[in-house]
């Protein structure tokens, strides 16, 4: 389908120019409402932790504070006999301004209080001395940074973030994403050993030795959507999972990857990856505060380091992006009369084999549905990665490394292998009894296992729980000791 | 291989049970039979007038209540930080004046130990906390001013300037008292010589405030066996 990068690429442009412009708008709005997103993560962050942790968190750096009185002292200065034209023309450029941010801060410093924490700290780091130690090797020291967070961000041109919101959609998306988020290796390695910081370099080895081991599972489960939804390109997985085989049919929840049975065993699998590519908690050795004071960005001060952190969090919207599309459905709404409602053009199947020539076209209000689906699916799986930052202690390095090599990649390998095997078994059920029945069949299935699994996670998260039942779990997690790692 | 299974089975197991807790943490319960305490905002309140409460023995600012400050200077010699200065004054009755009584709250560690020290219970601690200022000269919440007393709050230009001019007098009395010794004969008791000459070295001490206080207490027991001396 077209999308922008065909739009841009066969549109006649006066001059070259303008398409490199037009380019970069295009990333610049896409990089800037995810770097806005991950600021903002920064905040539920604190905000998660502080909740898990029975504390406040951040809660003073609310609007009225900071903007309401700038722009109180512009009026009051302007309204002032002796002030001068401009002073007064920006106290009546402003004036107008203070009813609806007051209202606002009232709503805001409600829902979220201390929300502008982030802009706080992003300015304070900003004005941060930048200091570069004596010996570091000065180029690659400065260059680092910027390789990572360069990487994080160059995944974010294939997510689908709607039916008709995306930078680009490669034939080869997903394996795109994979190779390019593996370059953050490159960075973390100089920041490693530019900073001429023995702990340093040691934070950044073993970072990259656990982010190139992760790398596997990751592609293993990659694999596998790849095979279960029989394209690369996010888009068509998307609308594979979707699963529009004629008028009226498809577009449920349980019919996203997730509940595929080896899909289902491999969710658990990618994150559990995807969670070591951010070096996030539990797999944040290279960054352990309490060990190697902070890593590989040990030395970094002000700006820089908060680039680092911008790469983090950016890598795990990607990721959790990533995660969506292979298992949640992408953009999709999960309720199938919905999603029919929405089109506004109809997609066109092939009538010998039944499969989509044309892809739907949904109205516009569909499409932003869709978009605050993906935004919501997202950020789920973005809290779900804050959750386990605060429940699970930190790995040691051969833990970690056992982890991965001893369980996590031969779980994939047999899912692979079983999802290879199961689409051969499923081809010759199709032809005994025949293609309709067994799509009734799968249909119903994976319905019952959907609701059975939302069942159980309801029963089970059921909170509160008794004191008794926390020391009951508590002893399960003791009884276990540090099983199963070594 | 069954080792494998159960392991992937203990992971999975232990994760949950750990992101139970957590979750139920998460939606605000009350959970762990050891937990007794949560942690509370601080309304940002910043007096008693506010409805705030605060316990019965708290120790806020210092205050000098009524009239009862006899000038003893128990508190400043109490004091581990030297925070107090007090200045006494012999009027022209004869009565003890007390011209100065700083108390710089920024320093004040809120020990009470000079609330115990004072003999007339003239100095108390109210339950005011708020100190809070843009600049650390906003004197009026800050140092204790004893305007009823008729007394007033030195300058540190006029705590110097005063400073100088004892020392000029007490060298000027040294001078004299040299000069007058050996213009008249030799007084037959050494002692009221060296009592004059003491007299001078006690003037300096007390009033120096950059001064540690270790040449104060060699000068009290002095000062003890002096009591009518002008100078303490």
């Amino acid at each position: 389908m077209p999308d922008l990068y065909d739009f841009l690429m066969t549109h006649h442009w006066g001059s070259s120019a303008s398409a490199f412009i037009a380019v970069f708008v295009a990333c610049g709005v896409a990089v800037g409402v995810v770097l806005f997103v991950v600021g903002f993560s920064t905040y539920v962050e604190r905000k998660v932790a502080a909740d898990i942790q029975r504390r406040i968190g951040p809660n003073q750096c609310n609007i009225g504070p900071f903007f309401g009185e700038l722009l109180r002292v512009i009026v009051r200065n302007g309204a002032d006999p002796r002030a001068d034209p401009l002073a007064r023309a920006m106290a009546a450029v402003c004036k107008p301004f203070l009813p609806p941010l007051d209202a606002l801060d009232k709503v805001l410093s409600k829902l979220a209080p201390g929300v502008l924490i982030f802009m706080a700290d992003g300015l304070k780091l900003i004005l941060k001395e930048d200091i570069i130690p004596d010996a570091a090797d000065k180029r690659l020291f400065r260059a680092a940074p910027y390789i990572v967070l360069a990487s994080a961000l160059g995944g974010l041109a294939v997510l689908p973030f709607s039916d008709a919101v995306y930078v680009a959609d490669f034939n080869i998306g997903i394996f795109y994403v994979a190779a390019i988020t593996s370059l953050e290796v490159l960075g973390i390695l100089m920041a490693g050993w530019a900073s001429n910081n023995k702990w340093a370099l040691l934070g950044g080895m073993r970072a990259a030795a656990q982010i190139v081991s992760y790398e596997l599972p990751v592609g293993l489960a990659v694999a596998t959507g790849i095979l279960v939804s029989g394209t690369m390109s996010m888009q068509g997985m998307t609308f594979d999972q979707l699963s529009l085989r004629h008028a009226g049919s498809g577009g449920w929840l349980w019919q996203w990857n997730l509940f595929h049975p080896a899909m289902f065993v491999l969710a658990p699998a990618y994150f559990l990856a995807a969670l070591a590519e951010c070096n996030r908690t539990p797999f944040d050795i290279p960054e352990a505060e309490s060990e190697l004071v902070a890593g590989y960005h040990t030395e970094y001060s002000g700006m820089r380091f908060s680039l680092f952190f911008m790469a983090e969090y950016a890598m795990m919207v990607v990721t959790s992006a990533v995660a969506v599309t292979l298992f949640l459905g992408g953009w999709s709404t999960g309720i199938g009369s919905l999603e029919w409602a929405l089109m506004a053009k109809e997609p066109q199947f092939d009538a010998a084999t039944g499969l989509m020539t044309a892809p739907p076209v949904y109205v516009w209000y569909g499409t932003l549905l869709h978009l605050l689906a993906f935004a919501l699916k997202t950020y789920a799986m973005i809290f779900l990665m804050m959750w386990i930052r605060w429940t699970l202690p930190r790995f040691r390095v051969d833990q970690m490394m056992a982890l991965c090599w001893k369980k996590l990649i031969p779980i994939s390998l047999a899912c692979l292998l079983c999802t290879a095997a199961w689409m051969i078994a499923r081809m010759m059920l199709a032809q005994e009894l025949g293609a309709a029945t067994l799509e009734r069949i799968t249909f119903w299935l994976r319905a019952a296992f959907a609701l059975g699994v939302a069942a159980w996670l309801v029963w089970y998260f059921r909170g509160p729980i008794a004191p008794a039942e926390v020391v009951a779990e508590e002893e399960v997690i003791a009884s276990a000791g540090s099983a199963p790692l070594p | 291989m069954f080792q494998f299974f159960q392991d992937v089975y203990l992971g999975v197991r232990t994760f949950l049970a750990g992101m139970r807790v957590t979750g139920a943490y998460l939606k605000n319960a009350n959970l762990h039979p050891k937990e007794t305490v949560t942690t509370i905002a601080y309304d940002g309140s910043t007096s008693l007038a506010q409805g705030v409460k605060v316990a019965e023995r708290f120790r806020g600012h210092l205050r000098l209540q009524g009239n009862n400050c006899i000038g003893c200077k128990s508190c400043m010699k109490v004091c581990p930080i030297d925070c107090i200065w007090v200045d006494t004054e012999k009027s022209e009755t004869g009565k003890l004046h007390v011209s100065r009584f700083d108390v710089d709250q920024l320093k004040c560690m809120y020990c009470g130990l000079c609330v115990r020290a004072c003999p007339t219970a003239g100095l108390v601690m109210t339950k005011e906390w708020w100190g809070a200022t843009f600049h650390t000269d906003d004197g009026t919440n800050l140092h204790g001013q004893i305007k009823h007393l008729g007394a007033g709050y030195y300058t540190p230009e006029q705590k110097l300037e005063i400073e100088r001019k004892r020392l000029e007098a007490a060298e000027a009395k040294k001078k004299a008292a040299a000069a007058a010794a050996k213009a008249a004969p030799p007084p037959p008791p050494p002692a009221a010589a060296e009592k004059k000459a003491e007299a001078p070295a006690q003037a300096v001490p007390p009033v120096s405030p950059p001064a540690s206080p270790a040449p104060s207490s060699p000068a009290t027991p002095a000062a003890e066996e002096n009591p009518d001396k002008p100078a303490a």
